[in-house]
C-alpha cells in the first residue's frame, strides 16, 4: 500500500459532444474516508469510472499511489482499487457466494478454503450470510447491491470506490450498510470514495467532503467547512436549512420555492 | 454498534455454515454432470439398438467393444450397422449438439442476454442461406465441400456482422439481439425466395439446410465437428472465471480487471467457427443453441466452471434423443431433426419472452 493515494489533476471527460468532467482536480489518501456529492449530472459517477479505468479521460492525469491509470493494464489497475456499481441488475442465477468469490483471484477454478473463510465473514458482518446460496436474480435490489459491497469488501484492495452503494435500501440498512462498510474500509486501512446523495450520512462518516457541480469541484474540505446553506445553495439551486447537531452540520429541510419554478 | 454486530453471536448457524453449504453445492453439481454423461452414454447405447435392423442391447454393447480389440464377437452384419450405419449418424448428433448448446451458452453470457443463441442472432439461418446459394448457382459442381465451405463462409460473416454491431458506439446487448433477429428474417426471406424460383430437386436440398438434418451424418462430418470442438472448449472452460465476472456487468468486470472488449470479440470468433463448422454438416438445427443453456442452468447453476461442461452434455443428450424420434416416431418417415428440436424449442422461447415482460421488460 503507498501513501500518494489517489490524485486526479485537470481530469475532463465528455460523452460525445456534452462535457461532463471540466477539470477536476481531487485527492483521496490511503485510509481516508472522503464522500462525493453533487446534484444529479454534476459528474460524480463518471469521475469514479475514470479512476477504476472504466472511462478514459480526454485530458489531465489520474495517478493511484504514484503510477499514472492512462495505459496501465486493467488487470493492474483492479489490483489497487474495487468498484461497486450505482445498479446491480442480475440477469442469470448466480449466488450471492459465488458472486462475492468473482472478487478474488481471476481465473480461479478452486477456492482456497482461506478465500471461503474471508467471504463468509464478509457476508456475515453485512447480515447476508443467511442468503449465501440464494440466487441473486431471487434478492432485492437492495439485497443485490450489498452483495456487491461485500464483493468490494472481500478484495481487501487499497481503494475503494462506491456510486450511491444504497440507493435502493431504506434508512436503517443504508445507515448500517455505510456504517458497516467505512467501519471495514478504516479497519482494513483502506482509501474510500464514495458517492453519497444523503448529506447527512456524508458529514457523519466521511473524513472529507468534496462538492461537484458541473464537472467541477466547487468544494472540497471537511464537512464543517463544505457543509453550509449558502454553498449548498449555490450547488443544488435550494435554501436549505443547516443546524448544528453534536458538533457537526446536519441538513435539517429545505424550502419549497413559492409561485417560482421547482 | 450495528445489527450485525448484534445480531451474529446469537445466530445458530455454526461457524462454518455459508462453506459447508458451497461445499455441498460444489458436489451436487458434480453428480449432475457425472449424472448427465451417464444418461448420454445410455440413450447412445439405446439410439444404436433400435431400427429396422433390432439388435439386442447386449449385442450393441458387444459390437462397440469388440472392434477397437479386433475381436469379433457379434455377426459381420451386426458390426456393420453399428460401426458404419448408426454410430456415425448418433455421433456427429452427440458433438453437433454440443457445438450448438456452447454456441448458445457463451452467446448469452457474452450478451447478457438469455435470448441470445446461434439462430436468434442470425448466424444459421446465414449459413442456410450460404448453402442455398451453392446449390442453386451451382457451387456445388465442387461437390459437398462447395455447399459446407459457402455455408460456414456465411455463419462467419454474419458473426463478423454482429461484432461489428457491437462495435458501435452506444450498441447494447439488446441491440444486438435485435439485430440478429433482423438479419434471421433477412436471410431467411433470401432463403425462400431462391427456393421459389429454383427447381425440384434443388428446393429439396435447400430444404435439409434450412430446417437442419442428421441424414448426411457420417465419420467425416463428426471429425470436422469434434475437431472444432476441440479448439474452442478447452478455451471457453479457461475463460469461465472471467465469463462468471462478464455476468456481474461490463463495468464491474472491468473493474476486476478484464479487458472486456478483447475478451468478447475473442469469444465471439470461437463461437463463430464452432457454429458454422457444426451448422455447415447439419443445417439451422433450430433451438437448441437457445433450451439447452436454459436446462443446464436450471440444474446447475450459473457457474460458467459447471454451466459450460452441463450444457455440452444437455445439447449432446437432446439432439440425440431428438434424433431418435426424428428417426423411429413414424414408421415409414423420418423427419428431419430441426423440426423435433423447433417443436421443443419454440415453446421455450415464447415462455422466455413473456416471463422477461413480466421481470419489467429490460434487455
Amino acid at each position: 500500500m503507498t501513501a500518494t493515494g489517489i490524485e486526479l489533476r485537470g481530469v475532463r471527460y465528455a460523452y460525445r459532444r456534452s462535457e461532463v468532467l471540466r477539470g477536476v482536480d481531487a485527492r483521496v489518501e490511503a485510509g481516508e474516508v472522503v464522500a462525493l456529492i453533487g446534484p444529479n449530472g454534476s459528474g460524480k459517477s463518471t469521475l469514479l469510472k475514470c479512476i477504476s479505468g472504466i472511462l478514459r479521460p480526454r485530458e489531465g492525469s489520474i495517478t493511484i499511489g504514484g503510477e499514472p491509470v492512462r495505459g496501465q493494464r486493467q488487470s493492474r489497475i483492479a489490483r489497487s482499487l474495487s468498484y461497486v456499481a450505482q445498479t446491480a441488475d442480475a440477469v442469470y442465477p448466480l449466488t450471492v457466494l459465488e458472486s462475492v468469490l468473482l472478487g478474488l483471484r481471476r481465473a480461479s477454478w478452486r477456492h482456497d478454503p482461506a478465500d471461503l473463510a474471508r467471504a463468509e465473514a464478509v457476508l456475515r458482518r453485512l447480515g447476508m450470510a443467511d442468503l449465501a446460496q440464494a440466487p441473486l436474480t431471487e434478492i432485492s435490489g437492495g439485497q443485490q447491491q450489498k452483495a456487491a459491497i461485500a464483493r468490494a469488501l472481500v478484495r481487501q484492495t487499497p481503494y475503494l470506490l462506491l456510486d450511491e452503494p444504497t440507493n435502493h435500501l431504506d434508512m436503517k440498512h443504508k445507515r448500517d450498510a455505510i456504517e458497516i462498510l467505512t467501519a471495514c474500509a478504516r479497519e482494513q486501512g483502506q482509501g474510500v470514495l464514495v458517492v453519497l446523495h444523503d448529506i447527512n450520512i456524508a458529514v457523519q462518516l466521511a473524513d472529507r467532503i468534496v462538492l461537484l457541480r458541473d464537472g467541477r469541484v466547487m468544494a472540497d474540505g471537511p464537512p464543517q467547512a463544505v457543509i453550509d446553506p449558502p454553498t449548498l445553495h449555490a450547488a443544488y439551486d435550494v435554501e436549505v436549512r443547516v443546524v448544528e447537531d453534536q458538533q457537526a452540520p446536519f441538513v435539517a429541510g429545505y424550502r419549497f420555492q413559492q409561485g417560482g419554478q421547482a | 454498534m450495528t445489527e450485525a454486530a448484534v445480531d451474529s453471536p446469537g445466530r445458530a448457524a455454526p461457524a462454518s455454515g455459508v462453506i459447508d453449504d458451497y461445499a455441498r453445492a460444489i458436489w451436487r453439481r458434480s453428480l449432475v454432470l457425472l449424472g448427465l454423461a451417464m444418461a448420454l452414454i445410455a440413450t447412445l447405447v439405446f439410439g444404436l439398438a433400435l431400427g429396422p435392423m433390432g439388435i439386442p442391447l447386449s449385442e450393441v454393447v458387444q459390437a462397440l467393444v469388440a472392434r477397437p480389440l479386433g475381436a469379433s464377437w457379434v455377426s459381420a452384419q451386426t458390426e456393420n450397422v453399428v460401426w458404419n450405419i448408426r454410430l456415425p449418424r448418433l455421433a456427429t448428433a452427440v458433438v453437433a449438439g454440443m457445438g450448438l448448446a456452447l454456441g448458445g451458452v457463451i452467446l448469452q453470457s457474452l450478451l447478457r442476454n438469455p435470448m441470445a443463441s446461434p439462430f436468434t442472432l442470425g448466424i444459421a439461418s446465414g449459413a442456410s442461406l450460404g448453402a442455398a446459394l451453392a446449390i442453386i448457382f451451382g457451387f456445388s459442381a465442387f461437390g459437398v465441400y462447395g455447399i459446407v465451405g459457402n455455408a460456414f463462409l456465411f455463419a462467419m460473416a454474419v458473426s463478423m456482422l454482429i461484432l461489428l454491431i457491437g462495435q458501435w458506439k452506444g450498441a447494447t446487448p439488446m441491440s444486438l439481439i435485435l439485430a440478429g433477429i433482423a438479419l434471421m428474417y433477412f436471410f431467411g426471406a433470401t432463403t425462400t425466395l431462391l427456393i421459389y424460383f429454383a427447381d425440384a430437386d434443388a428446393t429439396r436440398e435447400v430444404m435439409f439446410w434450412s430446417v437442419g438434418s442428421l441424414s448426411r451424418a457420417d465419420w467425416e462430418s463428426f471429425a470436422f465437428i469434434t475437431a472444432a470442438l476441440a479448439l474452442t472448449l478447452p478455451v471457453f472452460l479457461w475463460k469461465s472465471g472471467d465469463l462468471n465476472r462478464l455476468l456481474l456487468g461490463d463495468e464491474t468486470a472491468t473493474s476486476l480487471g478484464i479487458a472486456v472488449g478483447p475478451l468478447r470479440i475473442g469469444l465471439m470468433f470461437l463461437v463463430a467457427l464452432l457454429v458454422a463448422v457444426t451448422v455447415a454438416f447439419t443445417g439451422g438445427i433450430g433451438f437448441l443453441g437457445l433450451v439447452a443453456p436454459h436446462l443446464a442452468r436450471l440444474l446447475i447453476g450459473s457457474d460458467h466452471r459447471f454451466l459450460i461442461p452441463a450444457t455440452a452434455l444437455i445439447g449432446a443428450l437432446l439432439l440425440t434423443l431428438a434424433d431418435i424420434v426424428s428417426l423411429h416416431a413414424f414408421a415409414s418417415v423420418v423427419l428431419p431433426v430441426g423440426v423435433v428440436t423447433a417443436f421443443i424449442g419454440s415453446p421455450l422461447f415464447i415462455y422466455l419472452i413473456l416471463r422477461r415482460r413480466e421481470a419489467g421488460g429490460r434487455p
